[in-house]
């Protein structure tokens, strides 16, 4: 071989091995993640080398703490976690789907056929999967009037695959409202303006929203009131603390009075920024019962937080960039770079600010505002796995809400489109394929119905009976998913079981690909120190 | 308070904090008995409370690494929460099936299983409900100085001495000898990387962790957490380990943070342990190569000071003089470059000291890392600078004797210096810490320090030094017990050099000795101007000329054409700063 000739010491697989190699890789990766799918999955709980703890039940989080070695098994990992980065979720199902395939095309090939004829099959059935895909969604309405029910529906399929029912309908609650609150008619929507917090407490779990901004830390002046109503915000991102001048100054103080002189000024032109806000204040509060809190991005110096404690002003410094927008967001007012020319257009207002004080941990929420488009979801925990765990569930059950009102459709769910998808495929497309490409529409057909499959799997019921049923209930007429419970067949549009389209999008789009590049290998030849390094 | 936020990324910067902060740990121990004075420890350290209200006092921390690079010990720390249970109960979020996944655990080596038991045992023996702030009192990691006298029971002294041995051979993480205990926010493990499975060897392999938004912000809000607590910061020291992606996660980091900070003085020290010459694979020499230069053009950019640290060979350096260091081992040469960070960083951790004579004995020359990184830089017209210690420091002249502070024992700990580079124009911060009195003649006060530091040769100084600032600490640097053994045999207890060897074998550790005094100054003479030149020279050879592999390897790592032709500039701009003249002369240069 070549390649022998250039490096005597790089190994290589001919053809056939290499095929194997990337099936079973597909298979081992598809056995991992098999019992994470649907709402009775199991949950994996990693426990590391020093005792650390991971609790996950999101393919997505388990693919990334694995130390996937196996090349093929990192392509397959890398494409399902970009599903996860691009719609959100289905994470696992892409695995799946992957294997599947892996494992269909094996039974064919070991018969003779050629890869190649195959892949132009899962070409053939992509397609019509996709236009299948655009017929069989389920059109949202969108606009002035949500349908929150639905977007409800949709949240909650996917929250009871992440956490048990009791916690996903209550989180269902919460993502929903979360979206609902940032979500602006005409704009993309932008999940970063909920805030995730997040509160660690023995023996509370909790989770809540709040309709307003929770912030991680404190006033740091003792004077300053831990709870104050009635108030007025000031966002702004100016350094009100005494700084050197600034280190690429070009000078050198001569004499001990030309030193003391130059802190003399730079302490001055902070009194005077500090003095500005101290003004607005006095205009805007005196003679009312109004509070005045300003929330800086950059810092504030025991000196001046003393000067804005006396006027009664609560001053919180080194605040998040992003609660800058957030808080924008969510009390009105506006952001402010500097101190000159402040107006009282520039403030916010909030109904009442109060701090919270857990050990060393400050908490400050800014509550009760008018018309907030930001918003906290407030994580109680007794331990950071637990948190952490209910977080990427928020998370998948905000991407899911805002799927949704993107897509301005959904797909009926537990395992409705698969098997549909599959009838479809072998009773419609399958005909109008010429020669031995129809095997390939074949494969993929069959792929899919790894969904229902596993879902039946994970729930303990007989996975044959259940596809039987499932189909034979199909051709009569009628769109049926399946009830992990009983293992009959239901219709989720009466259950109430939904998924995003575009994460079914995405995985009809990736999976395949993936399965043609790895069955199309010919030889895989490791050379040099490790494949992986370049 | 003038506080410092220290930053670690990357396994060696690690093993070097490690050390560190072990000196600190120290040091904090025995500024409660006098035996350290005129410190102020607030600088490094944080006060905080556990949920369970008992007091803490940590270091101001953060530490970033890759997955799994911590052994033996939890990132999250064991202070702040107790170790996890595992029980069936603790999955309170699903009701359906828990399958445990549990990796091997990794065993406490003897070190930390003795730390363990120690702060049990004070944890239960002295666990009084008097909330005391003094420092000493959460420390309850020090090893009390008491059972490192000789006068102990033989049966702990042995015992000590396996442990100690023990150390030496096994240490695999920073984490296996670090006594400190660190905040659940410290430590960063970075996602998706895995010690010792995934390469992180050149710079491409640590970019664009901080293009996850998350990740990003995770690590904005830890380092947000030490700075907002800092009522007046007075700058960021960062390690970075140089050897490998962590030079291009610090750039990332700092790019990210910058903006936020940039009033605040980033000093930072790129770390390297020392390597074997490039193997003789052509590609493998041209990515070293184009790492060095890239990762120098990147960082210096982004910091107010930045300070190469890390010879190619230690072993065979003129430390080997006093020193044995075993060049294979991270875990000796970190303690080396950790002990002359520990003293060119101790004047932003003194007391400002009066006029008084009297407060003058604790200490002359404090400053804060502003003063020292604009000085250094000679107004950020230099910004690298070499770092030069002597470990230990040289003794002064007997008093009464006419002689001066040895400054010719300090050596670059910086690599490829030529001293005979001698321009008109450089700055320098000399710090002298627990100097003493040749021929046995015990400690040297503060005023005797300063009577023999530059006067030597003040004719021959005027012309190229035009700014010199002197720190001098009567404490000398106090050595932990999980010190590796790197002294020689003719060091004595206290630090002295010794005419003759006390120790049948090299390799003095933290046991034998108490103390050493150490010296190290921080300048950017030009003798630096090969290491600058030498990685522009590289860098147009390599990254430049499109023939070579060079270009195509910078295009692999992601830099457009103009973005390398941006990195030569900075590149070129960073030597035009230090003058090429091998011998100094009178006429003004610049």
């Amino acid at each position: 071989m070549a390649i022998r000739v250039v490096n005597p010491n790089a190994e290589m697989l001919s053809k056939s091995a290499a095929l194997h190699m990337n099936i079973s890789a597909a298979k081992g990766l598809q056995d991992v993640l098999k019992t994470n799918l649907g709402p009775k999955g199991t949950i994996k709980m990693l426990v590391g080398g020093s005792g650390d703890i991971k609790l996950t039940k999101d393919g997505n989080t388990l693919l990334k703490e694995m130390q996937i070695q196996n090349p093929t098994a990192i392509m397959i990992a890398r494409t399902a976690v970009a599903q996860d980065d691009i719609s959100g979720d289905g994470t696992t199902s892409t695995v799946l789907v992957i294997g599947e395939l892996m494992k269909q095309a094996e039974r064919f090939i070991a018969e003779g056929m050629h890869p190649r004829v195959l892949v132009d099959g899962f070409e053939i059935a992509k397609k019509a999967t996709l236009e299948f895909l655009e017929t069989f969604k389920t059109p949202v309405a969108v606009g002035d009037q949500l349908d929150k029910e639905l977007l409800k529906v949709v949240a909650r399929t996917s929250l009871r695959t992440k956490v048990h029912e009791e916690l996903a309908d209550k989180l269902t609650e919460i993502v929903v409202n979360a979206v609902l609150c940032v979500q602006k008619p005409e704009e993309a929507i932008d999940l970063f303006m909920v805030e995730i917090m997040h509160m660690r407490h023995k023996f509370d779990t909790d989770t809540r929203l709040v309709e307003g901004l929770v912030l991680d830390h404190g006033a740091r002046h003792p004077d300053m009131k831990k709870r104050v109503e009635n108030c007025y915000i000031l966002t702004c991102n100016v350094s009100l603390e005494y700084e050197k001048s600034e280190v690429n100054a070009g000078f050198f103080y001569h004499n001990a009075e030309q030193r003391e002189k130059m802190v003399a000024a730079e302490r001055r032109s902070v009194d005077q920024k500090v003095q500005k806000i101290i003004n607005l204040k006095k205009k805007v509060c005196d003679g009312t019962d109004k509070n005045f809190v300003v929330i800086n991005q950059k810092g504030i110096d025991p000196v001046s937080l003393d000067l804005l404690a006396r006027e009664g002003i609560v001053a919180l410094r080194r605040a998040k960039r992003r609660n800058m927008e957030r808080l924008v967001l969510t009390c009105g007012g506006e952001a402010i770079e500097s101190v000159e020319d402040l107006t009282p257009d520039v403030l916010g207002e909030a109904g009442v600010v109060y701090e919270h004080v857990l050990g060393e941990e400050k908490y400050t929420f800014v509550e009760k505002v008018k018309n907030p488009h930001s918003c906290t979801i407030l994580i109680t925990g007794p331990n950071d796995y637990t948190i952490a765990q209910i977080k990427d569930a928020i998370r998948d059950g905000l991407r899911s809400v805002k799927n949704t009102i993107e897509d301005q459709s959904v797909i009926l769910g537990a395992g409705a489109f698969e098997v549909a998808a599959r009838q479809h495929l072998m009773n419609n497309v399958r005909k109008t394929v010429q020669g031995r490409a129809q095997l390939g529409v074949q494969a993929f057909a069959d792929a899919l119905l790894v969904i229902p499959k596993t879902l039946a799997d994970n729930s303990g019921l007989d996975t044959l009976d259940v596809l039987i049923n499932l189909e034979s209930e199909h051709d009569a007429g009628n769109v049926v998913g399946l009830d992990l419970t009983t293992g009959d067949p239901i219709d989720p549009n009466v259950q109430g079981i939904f998924d995003n389209y575009s994460v079914k999008r995405q995985i009809i789009t990736s999976a395949p690909v993936i399965a043609a590049q790895l069955l199309l290998v010919d030889e895989v030849i490791r050379a040099g120190r490790n494949m992986r390094k370049q | 308070m003038r506080e410092v936020v220290t930053v670690q990324l990357g396994g060696f910067a690690n093993f070097v904090g490690a050390h560190f902060w072990n000196f600190q740990d120290e040091v904090l121990g025995s500024l409660e008995d006098g035996g350290q004075i005129g410190l102020d420890m607030d600088v490094l350290y944080r006060v905080g409370e556990t949920r369970q209200g008992i007091a803490t006092y940590m270091p101001r921390l953060l530490a970033l690494d890759l997955r799994g690079s911590l052994g033996a010990v939890r990132a999250a720390g064991s202070l702040y929460e107790y170790s996890p249970q595992l029980q069936s109960s603790s999955v309170n979020t699903w009701t359906g099936p828990t399958v445990v996944h549990r990796h091997e655990a990794i065993p406490k080596n003897d070190f930390l299983k003795y730390l363990d038991a120690e702060s049990e045992g004070w944890n239960a023996g002295d666990h009084s409900n008097q909330p005391s702030f003094s420092s000493i009192e959460f420390q309850s990691t020090n090893v009390p100085e008491s059972s490192r006298s000789r006068d102990i029971a033989p049966s702990e002294e042995t015992k000590e001495r396996s442990l100690v041995k023990s150390l030496d051979g096994s240490v695999e993480f920073w984490t296996d000898y670090l006594k400190a205990h660190l905040h659940p926010r410290s430590v960063y493990e970075l996602p998706n990387t895995f010690h010792g499975v995934t390469p992180f060897d050149n710079y491409s392999c640590g970019q664009g962790f901080f293009k996850e938004q998350e990740q990003l912000e995770e690590v904005e809000n830890r380092l947000r957490f030490f700075v907002e607590e800092c009522d007046h910061l007075q700058g960021f020291q960062f390690m970075v380990d140089n050897s490998g992606g962590f030079a291009a996660v610090a750039a990332d980091f700092l790019e990210a943070v910058g903006d936020e900070y940039n009033r605040t003085p980033h000093l930072l020290f790129s770390l390297r342990p020392p390597w074997s010459p490039p193997s003789a694979s052509h590609r493998d020499a041209v990515i070293a190569s184009l790492h060095e230069s890239v990762s120098l053009a990147r960082l210096s950019s982004l910091t107010n000071l930045l300070v190469p640290v890390g010879l190619q060979q230690l072993a065979s350096s003129q430390f080997s003089k006093y020193t044995c260091v075993n060049d294979s081992k991270i875990f000796h040469t970190s303690a080396l470059y950790a002990t002359a960070l520990n003293t060119i960083t101790l004047p932003f951790r003194m007391q400002v000291s009066g006029p008084t004579e009297a407060s003058q004995q604790k200490g002359v020359g404090s400053s804060d890392m502003s003063n020292t990184v604009r000085l250094v830089s000679c107004s950020q017209q230099k910004k690298i600078a070499l770092l030069e210690a002597a470990v230990p420091g040289p003794p002064l002249p007997v008093v009464g004797t006419p002689g001066a502070f040895d400054l010719t024992s300090l050596s670059s700990l910086t690599p490829d210096v030529d001293q005979s580079y001698f321009g008109t124009q450089a700055a320098e911060a000399l710090v002298i810490q627990g100097a003493r009195i040749s021929g046995g003649g015990g400690s040297a006060s503060v005023a005797q320090v300063l009577e023999c530091t530059y006067t030597g040769k003040p004719a021959n100084r005027r012309g190229a030094i035009s700014y010199c600032q002197l720190s001098v600490s009567p404490n000398p640097v106090p050595i932990p017990v999980p010190f590796p053994c790197i002294f020689g045999p003719n060091i004595s207890a206290r630090g002295d050099i010794l005419p003759n060897s006390i120790a049948s074998v090299a390799g003095r550790g933290g046991l034998d000795i108490l103390s050493i005094p150490v010296a190290a100054r921080l300048t950017s003479r030009d003798s630096l101007l090969p290491y600058v030149k030498g990685r522009l020279m590289s860098f147009r050879k390599l990254g430049l000329s499109r023939a070579s592999i060079g270009g195509g390897v910078l295009e692999d790592w992601g830099f457009m054409k103009e973005e390398v032709q941006d990195l030569a500039e900075v590149l070129g701009n960073l030597a035009g700063a230090y003058s090429d003249r091998m011998h100094a002369s009178s006429t003004d240069s610049d």
